[in-house]
């Protein structure tokens, strides 16, 4: 005959095993949530050590006075910023960053990016259609 | 753009400092050249 006792023993595997599963579950959000950090982390790293070529820029001209020049270093680092943009953009586009803090700060920082830089300063072989789509698809 | 997304946008707000920095950078860059062009012109 079986005891509370019986029974009691047998709940407490149950009640661990419960836990554990809990306990995975959110050890595997926070993982996920770290991952998208990075992601944005090292893109964002990324953007600021492209603005800091700008000096560069600056150098060259001083040094130069070559226009020519100059203008393929700006299109250059134009370009990059906004490969990396897209890049990011698609992340957030694909639902690879989801985390929804994360994505209040992302979104308006591209947007910035957008209404400040590309729509200023991209080139016309930039504004074609089929360049930088996921950039596009998020800001318009 | 989604729905969801476009909630997250902030329409209206001024820029970051960190783009208006960029911005102000690639200005200063553009107007050099049009001295650097104006100073070749006349020599």
């Amino acid at each position: 005959m079986n005891t509370l006792l019986d029974y009691f023993i047998l709940l407490i595997p149950s009640i661990i095993a419960s836990i554990a599963v809990c306990y995975s579950v959110l050890t595997l959000k926070e993982f996920k949530k770290s991952q998208q950090f990075n992601m944005v982390n090292t893109i964002l790293g990324d953007i600021n050590e492209l603005e800091g070529e700008i000096p560069l820029i600056f150098q060259l001209q001083t040094d130069k006075k070559n226009n020519e020049q100059t203008d393929v270093s700006l299109s250059q680092l134009l370009s990059r910023l906004f490969n990396k943009l897209d890049w990011l953009s698609y992340l957030v586009n694909d639902n690879q960053i989801n985390d929804e803090s994360l994505k209040d700060y992302v979104i308006p920082t591209i947007q910035d990016y957008y209404n400040g830089i590309y729509t200023e300063y991209a080139t016309d072989d930039m504004k074609k259609e089929s360049e930088y789509k996921e950039f596009k698809k998020l800001c318009e | 753009m989604s729905d969801e997304n476009k909630k997250k946008t902030k329409k209206g707000k001024s820029l970051s400092a960190s783009v208006v920095t960029l911005k102000n950078n690639i200005n200063k860059i553009k107007k050099k050249q049009v001295d650097n062009e104006s100073k070749s012109d006349t020599s």
